[in-house]
């Protein structure tokens, strides 16, 4: 699918989608980064949290315990790497995983978690922030979005939390552009690098 | 039907179809993916390449080697390529994406069966799927008195996949392919092949003596695409009486001359055993800190700048790493030897009973003793945004030769913003001028740059005779012409006698047939 170049045509996202039970228990997983409150605010309530010290055998316990879970997390490329291996050794799901800098993200997503990348760029357009985000998308569905806006980094983490923690409790339409609702000023601002994940225990 | 999106080049649809389908009565539905939540994970790379061409069509999970055997039929019988990773780390190297797109991905990680450990020959047979933490705790729960020697990914990584790639460890057993000892391999045609004494019935020998009788026949096994290793010996290390890990720092960027020239005799005469690490300050600062922390500006971070940051941080110009292992007598001589050349040469000595709490010290005592440790990865937030691509020149070891690599290197990254994040892994003879080309993968610009960046170094120290001791996916290709078109082309016609349709990772270390 051609990339698209604008954000025209987004749709707020249904208060009846908000209000969706979610169907599957969601975990989320942060590892001390200033952009947490944020990420976790914008996942929303309802979801188990894990935060990750050093203590990978702890974590290995967790993910253990978590089994049929979806797993959303912000980490630092460091702990990520680390994370990753435990996950894929664990034969996890991956839906999406987006490396976060300096306003500029870069999503991959499975179909299920298609047009993430748009409402991402929509929500920091309409907060009137600078940011460049770009989705490569893997599979039959939506092919690939490109959204590059001329416009900090704003609140990234808050919109990432809301659309992954869509996308972890199924309540993501895939590909429908979607508009998250968090576009106001960041709870805490991070110019980290991070990279967010959403997988399927 | 698969849901495939992606094909292997040259396979209809119609074929990759009935593929999967033979695939997953092989083994089992829940062990063959073309779903892209399953081949997702395969496409995650740090390197800098487009994951597009590196994408999979697919994945497979085997349980046993002769399922392996019946995969490779059904890879014959449709042409479809499959590219085999035993834990898939090979961080900066490709992970496990395949070097061609559209290639099927052999993951063995369900073969993880620690087959035997042997304490009084201190000696381990492991399928690929192993890791190196498994194998650590299983040595630690049967209270064995062995060691292993890993590589940098530790815990996460596994023995099979880091000695087929020739990676390297920091005991004295770290060059690890020189330490393994016997292999299985399953052939293109689904022969299986042991190496050494392992192909004569009864012998107990295959993992004591390496070299059985007639060709010795690994080496062809390593960087390869010749066979899919399903079994691999290796020896251990029996764990030393006294464990004497030390460090030196030198203050001045010109002292690195001297410290290779001094620390090669002590090498090559087996006084310090081990591999002998020598890294400039940047990199132990980029273990421990983000760059946007200490220096803000874009481009290669100057070196006047580097050596201030350095210095704050209490880290030397040059650290040196290496340790002593053996009885307390052993360890005495060799010290005495070690202390007087360091201090001749105005290092700063680090031992462990005036330093041992320090987190740097000890992170690098658990590399040389085999231990996991996860603290390298920190390197991975110097710059952020998830690029690596390792740039691996090998060079004699002497003095010499730091300046002029040294030189090199920051020309060329002077050209592309990158910083000089470096480390001189001196083995017995060379070293390993091993540089972290450490870039965001977000920005295409520092994308575009570490690619030319990498590319450009390849070909300059090509042609002053240097040549890379391993590369990723990106670039196999670029790194095998370096080596001249008639090894090229030999590896060209052992592949096609060895696998003539080609099924087996056609790409890798640049063979095609």
């Amino acid at each position: 699918m051609a990339a698209a170049g604008t954000l025209a045509g987004l749709v707020a996202w249904p208060a009846q989608g908000r209000a969706r039970t979610a169907r599957w228990p969601v975990a989320a997983l942060t590892g001390g980064s200033t952009a947490d409150a944020s990420f976790l605010k914008g996942i929303g309530p309802g979801h188990d949290a894990i935060s990750l010290d050093q203590d990978w055998q702890g974590l290995e316990s967790q993910l253990d315990r978590l089994a049929g879970y979806r797993l959303v997390g912000l980490l630092d490329p460091g702990r990520h790497t680390v994370v990753e291996a435990m996950l894929q050794a664990r034969n996890a799901r991956l839906l999406s995983l987006g490396s976060h800098q300096d306003g500029r993200h870069r999503i991959s997503t499975a179909p299920a978690a298609h047009g993430v990348g748009a409402a991402l760029a929509h929500g920091l357009a309409r907060a009137g922030f600078e940011h460049q985000v770009a989705e490569a998308g893997l599979g039959p569905v939506a092919g690939s979005f490109t959204g590059v806006a001329d416009l900090a980094a704003g609140d990234w983490a808050g919109l990432m939390g809301e659309a992954l923690g869509r996308i972890a409790a199924g309540n993501w339409v895939p590909g429908e552009p979607r508009q998250l609702r968090r576009a106001g000023r960041p709870n805490s601002h991070s110019n980290d690098s991070l990279v967010s994940f959403v997988v399927q225990l | 039907m698969s849901n495939a999106t992606i094909l292997p080049q040259g396979v209809s649809k119609a074929d990759f179809d009935k593929a999967i389908a033979e695939f997953k009565a092989i083994v089992g539905a829940d062990w063959v993916w073309t779903d892209p939540e399953h081949i997702l994970q395969y496409t995650k790379i740090m390197i800098p390449a487009d994951e597009a061409r590196h994408t999979p069509s697919g994945a497979l999970a085997p349980a046993s080697v002769e399922e392996i055997q019946r995969i490779l039929a059904v890879c014959n019988k449709y042409k479809v390529p499959v590219w085999t990773v035993s834990t898939g780390r090979n961080f900066g190297y490709g992970s496990a994406s395949p070097a061609t797109r559209g290639q099927m991905v052999m993951d063995l990680k369900r073969m993880n069966k620690i087959i035997e450990v042997d304490p009084d020959l201190c000696y381990a047979l492991v399928e690929p799927g192993v890791t190196y933490k498994q194998l650590y705790d299983y040595i630690q729960e049967h209270n064995l008195p062995v060691w292993l020697s890993m590589p940098l990914p530790s815990a996460i990584a596994g023995p099979v996949g880091n000695t087929l790639d020739r990676g390297v460890g920091y005991t004295p057993y770290g060059e690890h392919f020189l330490f393994s000892c016997g292999m299985e391999v399953v052939m293109a045609n689904g022969e299986i092949l042991r190496t050494g004494m392992g192909g004569m019935p009864n012998s107990n020998t295959w993992q004591v003596f390496k070299w059985g009788y007639g060709p010795y026949l690994d080496g062809i096994f390593t960087q390869s695409n010749y066979g899919v290793v399903t079994k691999l010996g290796f020896w251990l290390m029996p764990k030393p009486p006294v464990y004497k890990p030390f460090g030196v720092q030198f203050d001045s960027e010109a002292d690195i001359v001297k410290i290779i020239d001094a620390i090669r005799p002590l090498r090559i005469a087996n006084i310090i055993p081990s591999a002998v690490w020598v890294s400039h300050g940047l990199w132990d600062v980029a273990v421990m800190s983000k760059r946007s922390e200490v220096y803000g500006k874009p481009g290669r971070m100057p070196d006047d700048v580097a050596e201030e940051i350095i210095r704050k941080q209490g880290f030397g110009i040059w650290n040196v790493f290496a340790a002593l292992y053996g009885t307390p007598e052993q360890v005495e001589v060799n010290w005495k030897m070690i202390e007087a050349t360091f201090k001749s040469l105005g290092g700063k000595i680090l031992v462990e009973e005036e330093v041992g709490n320090d987190i740097c010290f000890q992170y690098r005592k658990s590399m040389f003793s085999g231990t996991p440790t996860l603290r390298e990865f920190g390197m991975y937030n110097w710059r952020g945004g998830g690029g690596s691509q390792w740039f691996a020149p090998v060079a004699q070891a002497r003095g010499s030769e730091t300046l002029k690599q040294m030189k090199m290197t920051r020309a060329v990254l002077d050209e592309y913003g990158i910083d000089y994040t470096a480390v001189f892994i001196v083995g017995w003879r060379d070293m390993h001028h091993v540089v972290d080309l450490l870039y965001d993968r977000t920005n295409p610009v520092e994308m575009k740059n570490a690619h030319d960046c990498y590319a450009k170094l390849v070909k300059q120290f090509a042609a002053e005779g240097y040549g890379i001791y391993r590369t990723s996916i990106a670039f196999m290709d670029q790194v095998a012409d370096t080596f001249g078109p008639v090894k090229k082309e030999i590896n060209r016609k052992i592949k096609r006698a060895l696998d003539p349709n080609g099924i087996l990772a056609p790409g890798k270390s640049g063979i095609f047939n």
